[in-house]
Parts: C-alpha cells; structure tokens; sequence
C-alpha cells in the first residue's frame, strides 16, 4: 500500500523553469499544467486524474484516478480529526489540525502539491527579476471572498495580508517566514511584487505556509470579526463551530475552481469536522460508517484496516521526522567523538518497528522522502548500527561513564518509547542514560536554555531545505536547540537561501551542508513518520499528500 | 442548631471552600515552569515571540495583581478570561463543555442506580448463597474493568457488530430526547458500571446491617413475609447510606470522566481540562477547577441536605 515514489525525475516537467527566470502556476498553458502536475485542462489544481501528477512519470498509485465526469453532487463528508479548532484566524494559529480546516476556507498564493513543489494557488503565475531581488505573482482572476465580503479578491487584499502577517502586533507564528520582505505593493488589481533586500530562495515554499490571504480590512470590519469568523476565498465557507466537538463548512457557491470538465467545485455540499480524539475510537467510528475519513490513523491500529473491502488505508512518507539531538556545548556533548559514537549505536530500523510499527521510513537527513529534493541532498557516509565502531570512538572520546539524560516530551508516548530503544542500544555500547519524559512545554525551555543533554523530538517539516536545515543548524538560529557552530554550514545555508535559480544548483549547497553536519552530529536523525489516513470506499477522488492537509474541494461521496 | 440554620451554614462555608480552590489552582499553575506560549509554539517558540505573547497576555505582572485581576473579573462579570490560542473566551468554553458532563454523569449515576440498588439487595437477601456471590463477582469484575477497556468493548460491540448505538459524539437529550438518549447509553454504561459495584457493595453492607436490628426482628416476629420486611421496612434504611455514596460519586463524576470522554469524543469538561493540561491553558485550566470545585461542593451540599431530611436521627451541630 505503499507509496512507490520517483522523485527527481520532473526534469521534463519543466521544473528548470527555475532557472529560466519564469515560474508559471498552475494555470494557462499546456506547459504550466504538467508543472503543476495537475490534470485539469483549465489550470484549476485539482489532481483528477492520476496522469500528468507526481512529478510527471505516471506511475503514482496513490492518486485516486476518477473521472470527473462520474463525480456525483451533493452530500456532506464527515471527517474525523484528532483535536478541536484551536483558533479561527489563519495568521495566528499554528496547530496542525486547525489548519487541516482552515485550508479548505482561506486561499492562498502558491500551495505544495503531491511531490511538495510549490504550485500556484491564487497565483497563475510568478516570475523574479534578474538579481532575484523581486518577485511578481500574478492573480487569477475572478476570485470570489466568502460572505459577508462577497467580493472579488484583488491586489489590495494580498498587501494587506502581508502587512497583516509582517505587523508585529499581529503576534503571527509565521512571521519569521515573511521577514526578508522588504516591500509588498499592489500594481493594478491583478499583480503583486514583492521586493526584497536579498535573495530569498525558499519564499515560495514560505508562501504555502502561512501565507493565507484575507480581505482587505478584515481587522477593522463592522459587519463581522475575523477572529470569529473566517472570510477566506477557499472552497467552503466557515459555518459553525461547537468547541471540542466539531466543525461545519459549507459549499461556497462562488469558488472559482473547477473541475476537468468545467464543472463548478466543490462537490460536496458539505464538509464536518468532527473531534474524536482516541484513535481507536476514530477507526471503530470510520468502521461503523459513522465518519467518512479519519485523519492521523495510529499506527499500532493501522494493521487492523489492512485489507478492509469497506475502508481504504493509505500511508505515505510524511513531512514528520524524529531525531535525537545533541547538546553540543556541554560535557561531555561536546566531544563530537562521543556524538558520532551515539550515532554509530543506533538501529534506526528497530525505532521504525519498535516505535512506530513499521509505519516510518529510516532517514540520514531532514529531507521528506516525497520530496522533490530528496535525491539531490544526501548524506555522503551515512550511519548504520555498527557496536563496534561505536565502542571505540566511546573509548577514544573524553566520555567517562557520566549518566547522560534523554529529555522526551512525556504526551508523546511514541518518542518515549523511542528514547528507551535509544537508550537500551547507547547501553550496549558502554554510554549509561535515563530517559526523562517531561512536560512538553517545560522540555521546549529547557531546550532552549540548553538545559538538556539529549533529547528526542520531532520537527514537523514544511518542505523546503531552507527550513529544514537553515533554522537548525545555521549559527544562532532560535531553533538551534543544539548550539550548532560551523562557519562553513554556516555559509553553505546562506548560499542555499540566497540562491534563487535552478534547483539542482541550489541543492548542492544542502548536499554539501549535509556531509558537514552528519559529521558534526548535531542531530542523529531517525525516522520519517509515515502519514497515515484512511476513508471509506465512497469517498472518492482523495489526494492523500505528505504534509498531511486535506483539501476537499474535489473530493465527492459516492452512493 | 435547626435545619435552617444548618443549611445557611453550609452554604455558606463554600465560600471560603472556593477562596482556597482557586488559590492553589491558580498558584500552583502559575508557579509551574514552561509556559502556554511555549505550549503552544513547540519546538517553534522563539525567545522574541514568546516574550512578545507573555506581555500582550500580562503573563509578566506579578502574581497577587494576576490572581486579584482573575478573580474580580470571575466574581463581578463571570468573565474566566480569554485562552492564548484556542475559541478565546474560557467562560463559553465552560459553559458549553459543562452540559454534555453534566448529562454524563447523571445518566452514569443513574445506571449506577439501577444495577447497584437491585444488586445489592439481592446480594444481601441471599447472604452467603450462590446469588450472593455471584452479585458480588460481578461488582467486583465491573469495579476491575478499566473504564476505557470497557468502553472499547462496548464501541466493538454495540456500535460495530450489532449497531444499535453511535459511538461517539454528543447530542442534547434536551434538543433531540431520542438521539440525546442514544449516545448517552454507552457512555453512561461505561462510567456506571465502575460506580455500580461501590453501590452494590454498599446497599448490601447496610441492608444486612438493618437486617441484624431489633425492628426487623420483631416484623419477622409478627410473621411477615420476608420480601414484605425487605421492601417496606429495610430497604427504605438502607438506602440513606447509600444515597451518599450516590452523592459521592456523582459529584465526582462531574469533575469529568477523561477517558471517557476522550473514547466517545464527548466534549466535557473532562476533555477541555486535559486539553488545557497539554496546552498549558492556564485560564481554561483554572477555569475548569474552579468550576469543578463548585459543582462538587455544590453536590455534596445537596447530598447532605438530603442525608439529614431523609435520617431525621441526624444532628446539626
């Protein structure tokens, strides 16, 4: 049921677009659909078909291949999510599952498709200037706002949106990402440019998270409070939300997509989010045909659903990755000797079955394995469970029998369990440690104070290198949980944000970063979590992708 | 002292029973490391954005001007302040996360009832006999099952296998008394059955205790016939022990069923506190305690009261 994935292999699709100097989205020409790997002939991104998708080479058989012409109308799909909304306002909130709800409300520019490339959303297409100082997006036309706005959507909303995110008195979590903005400004109704002091390579990728837009004004309208209700240009409009219990968005009778044969998205009437936090209680829901898809299937649970005829199971690599990191500036920690020697000890492919039931892929690097990068950055010597290798740099490094911690968020039971193989395999090399779960967000200072010794904890990736490895590794960052120092890593990063043009040549500065840092081992990376969801068979034309979103706008329900 | 007065009494001492709740709820959260902010950014917290999120919330003050703020607006405007990321006002998310708790619990009190009662007496008419042993096995067996274990079963059972029953959500028998009823019935078996075996256990320990006492004695002695001196003259003594233990656990019950909860997506109180546990919701938490604390007074009030209407050998002193 696993995904078969080529990746690399859209050279053809005109992924060189890059360097070219001109990106197109998803829109227009024959050309810009097969970028966007998309198979809507009238540049709506709506995966319809398997062909034309995942890079390009036909063979995805994770895409749902439907005709639209069979798609039937109406009814209401219910979903079932882990948590409730944890806020309404697309800017401010950053928890995984509220943005799982409000992806199907808010537009936005550009969005990651099935390969995690960025293809145009609200943009048909973008192109930067020569010194890759200004980016201009141009917007599709005729882009309805949700009620009460009721209008089209223009310009003026996209600069508001920006100044809205880059205000520092908005609080937004996404701030960090839209900082290198150094100006955003409206040119008639339909282009947006935005300039820069210098060039910012992953901007793209940076606009697919976060980046949502909203009416012009929303913060000062009379008729509704934007933190109450969402006023976005998505396919369903916000209609209710009862706390912890769940979420219902209607059609929105204006969206501008469609589907391959003109027809007006989305099909469903009606999308609810429902809260069933237990995962067993989730699947059993999705059993008794009480939910129609259910997100974050549990692993240890997954098993039971492999070969249900009522009930699709699809798990793909995720964007999810865990690592054991390293503080490296404290004794003995700070002997790389000791690093690599902790590295050298662990099984990854235990951790894959021991904590995660199988259901995760043994990784090198942060790069997602869907990911369009993946075979560009690679770790040169990777690591494997070699005891012997790794008691001799032991004996070698300054490490003298000191009884190490491993610091592991005490809510997540999986990383617990991977902190106890961690240290049962580090034992049997001769290095003594205690897994200590702790409270989450007492962890995260401790993190940051460099309280810690060792510590395993997940990042949930968005897509592109720069964030990836840039935020961790580069000197100083704030997510430098390891006070990682290397001026040439340090460079490299720099290079690859800066360096705007074709993506092979940008790849190589992360490539050669990579070799650095799994030298250095700021991190001893483990595992991709897999991404597990599963819907019944009436669900149709579902487009499972790695980061996890749901989009529903072209799914319908059959029967 | 009167009833009256008794009852002024007690009503009154909740007062400064809540002055202390919230004192410690409130302190002992505020005094814990790791704050909400940090809670709710991960591993994407950074030292600016925190700082700039304490100030903006006025995590920043000091603790006895936090604390008066807190309580004054919780006293003066029933205002419980806003959350740092969720649905922002924490008194709608009590509000709304109270009802489906409170139905919880009562429905579980009332099956508690109706297995713990009949049980009981049955256990303790047929003391040392097969009947007897079997009850108390079968109290003991619903006393050991782990609530979310029994919960799950009944899931498999009654919502998958057979599917008379949905699995989870919530419905206001209030809105919709049919499909209200309906999804109460799982829930309410599973939070029942734990509580059904302490009634048993207690119905049959007071009603054998009523049994061994002299006016029992003497209306055998008059010849009647042994299920009319259990139903006119035991059962009726034996209940006020055990109206408490009801009391007890309803109260208790109000304080939310977590793993319940949690297994039939119900959306209580229960929930919303390990919610705000996770999320370092320090208003949602202290919020939910306080409430907890009045309803469980609150309760324990009423069973009182009803203790001393129904034993009128009670003293108020």
């Amino acid at each position: 049921m696993s995904m078969a994935r080529k990746t690399g292999g859209d050279e053809e699709t005109g992924d060189r677009g890059v360097s070219r100097r001109t990106f197109v989205g998803a829109a227009g020409t024959t050309a810009a659909t097969a970028l966007a790997g998309c198979s809507g002939g009238d540049g709506t991104p709506t995966p319809t078909s398997g062909g034309g998708g995942g890079g390009g080479d036909g063979d995805d058989d994770s895409t749902p291949t439907a005709d639209p012409a069979a798609a039937q109308r109406g009814g209401t799909l219910v979903a079932g999510m882990q948590s409730g909304l944890d806020g309404r306002d697309p800017h401010l909130v950053q928890a995984a599952s509220t943005l799982r709800v409000l992806e199907n409300i808010y537009g936005k520019l550009v969005e990651i498709d099935q390969d995690l490339k960025p293809v145009g959303q609200l943009a048909t297409e973008w192109s930067v200037s020569d010194d890759d100082l200004t980016w201009t997006f141009q917007l599709r036309e005729g882009v309805m706002f949700h009620p009460p706005e009721s209008r089209e959507l223009t310009a003026a909303d996209v600069v508001y949106s920006f100044e809205r995110l880059l205000n520092e008195d908005t609080g937004s979590p996404w701030r960090s990402n839209f900082t290198p903005i150094a100006n955003v400004s409206a040119d008639g109704d339909y282009t947006v440019v935005f300039e820069f002091d210098e060039p910012y390579a992953p901007f793209l990728f940076k606009l697919s998270s976060g980046g949502y837009i909203l009416p012009e004004g929303a913060d000062d309208a009379s008729d509704y409070d934007i933190a109450d209700q969402p006023v976005g240009t998505g396919p369903f409009v916000f209609d209710e939300n009862v706390a912890q219990a769940r979420t219902n968005v209607t059609a929105f009778e204006d969206y501008w997509g469609t589907d391959g044969d003109g027809n007006a998205l989305p099909y469903l009437d009606e999308v609810e989010f429902q809260v069933i936090p237990e995962g067993q209680a989730r699947l059993t829901n999705l059993q008794s045909g009480s939910i129609d898809w259910a997100v974050t299937v549990p692993p240890s649970q997954a098993d039971s659903l492999e070969g249900s005829n009522s009930i699709t199971l699809s798990n793909i690599p995720g964007t999810f990755y865990d690592y054991v990191g390293h503080n490296t500036t404290n004794a003995p920690l700070d002997d790389v000797r000791l690093r690599q020697a902790i590295s050298w000890a662990i099984s990854r492919e235990s951790i894959v079955q021991g904590a995660r039931f199988g259901y995760a892929t043994p990784t090198q690097d942060p790069i997602p394995p869907a990911s369009v990068w993946k075979d560009l950055i690679s770790v040169d010597e990777p690591y494997s469970q070699d005891q012997a290798r790794a008691e001799s740099l032991r004996e070698e490094s300054d490490y003298d029998g000191e009884e190490l911690t491993i610091q592991v968020g005490q809510q997540f039971p999986a990383q617990v369990n991977i902190a106890e193989i961690v240290q049962q395999q580090l034992g049997e090399v001769g290095i003594t440690a205690t897994v200590q779960p702790t409270d989450f967000g007492t962890m995260i200072s401790n993190l940051n104070e460099g309280a810690y010794d060792l510590t395993i904890v997940g990042w949930s990736g968005f897509v592109d290198p720069d964030d990836m490895m840039y935020l961790q590794f580069h000197s100083g960052e704030t997510f430098n949980q390891s006070n990682y120092s290397n001026e040439e890593v340090d460079e490299l990063l720099e290079q690859g944000r800066q360096a705007a043009g074709d993506r092979e040549e940008r790849a190589a500065f992360y490539d050669d970063a990579i070799d650095i840092i799994a030298e250095e081992v700021p991190y001893t990376f483990l595992e991709f979590n897999d991404e597990l969801a599963a819907w019944r068979n009436s669900v149709k034309n579902f487009t499972h992708i790695s980061t996890g979103t749901p989009r529903f706008r072209d799914v319908w329900l059959e029967g | 002292m009167g009833y009256g007065a008794y009852v002024l009494k007690r009503v009154l001492l909740i007062g400064p029973i809540l002055f202390g709740v919230s004192l410690i709820s409130f302190g002992a959260l505020e005094l814990l490391p790791g704050g909400p902010v940090e809670a709710a950014f991960g591993t994407r917290a950074n030292p600016e954005l925190v700082e700039q999120l304490r100030e903006q919330y006025g995590l920043n003050r000091p603790f006895h001007v936090r604390y008066l703020d807190w309580v004054g607006d919780i006293v003066l405007n029933q205002d419980f302040g806003q959350t740092i990321r969720t649905e922002r006002d924490v008194s709608t998310l009590l509000a709304t996360s109270l009802p489906p708790t409170i139905w919880l619990a009562a429905s579980g009190a009332l099956v508690s009832v109706f297995i713990g009662i009949p049980a009981g007496i049955v256990s303790a008419v047929n003391h040392y006999e097969p009947e007897d042993y079997l009850a108390t096995f079968l109290a003991f067996l619903g006393l050991s099952i782990p609530n979310f274990f029994l919960g799950l079963v009944l899931i498999l059972v009654f919502s998958l296998y057979v599917p008379i029953f949905p699995s989870s959500g919530f419905v206001s028998p209030l809105e919709d008394p049919v499909e209200g009823v309906r999804t109460l019935v799982l829930p309410a078996l599973t939070v029942g059955t734990a509580i059904s075996a302490v009634v048993m256990r207690m119905m049959r320990s007071s009603l054998l205790e009523v049994f061994s006492e002299e006016y029992i004695r003497t209306a055998r002695a008059k010849g009647l016939t042994r299920a009319l001196v259990t139903n006119k003259h035991a059962v009726k003594n034996a209940l006020i022990p055990t109206v408490t233990v009801v009391g007890l656990n309803f109260g208790y019950l109000l304080g939310g069923v977590v793993i319940v909860e949690q297994i039939f997506a119900i959306p209580g109180i229960g929930r919303l506190t390990l919610t705000a546990i996770l999320t370092r919701e320090y208003r949602v938490l202290q919020g939910s305690l306080l409430v907890i604390a009045l309803l469980f007074a609150l309760v324990n009030l009423a069973t009182d009261l009803l203790y001393a209407y129904l034993d009128p050998r009670i003293k108020y002193d």
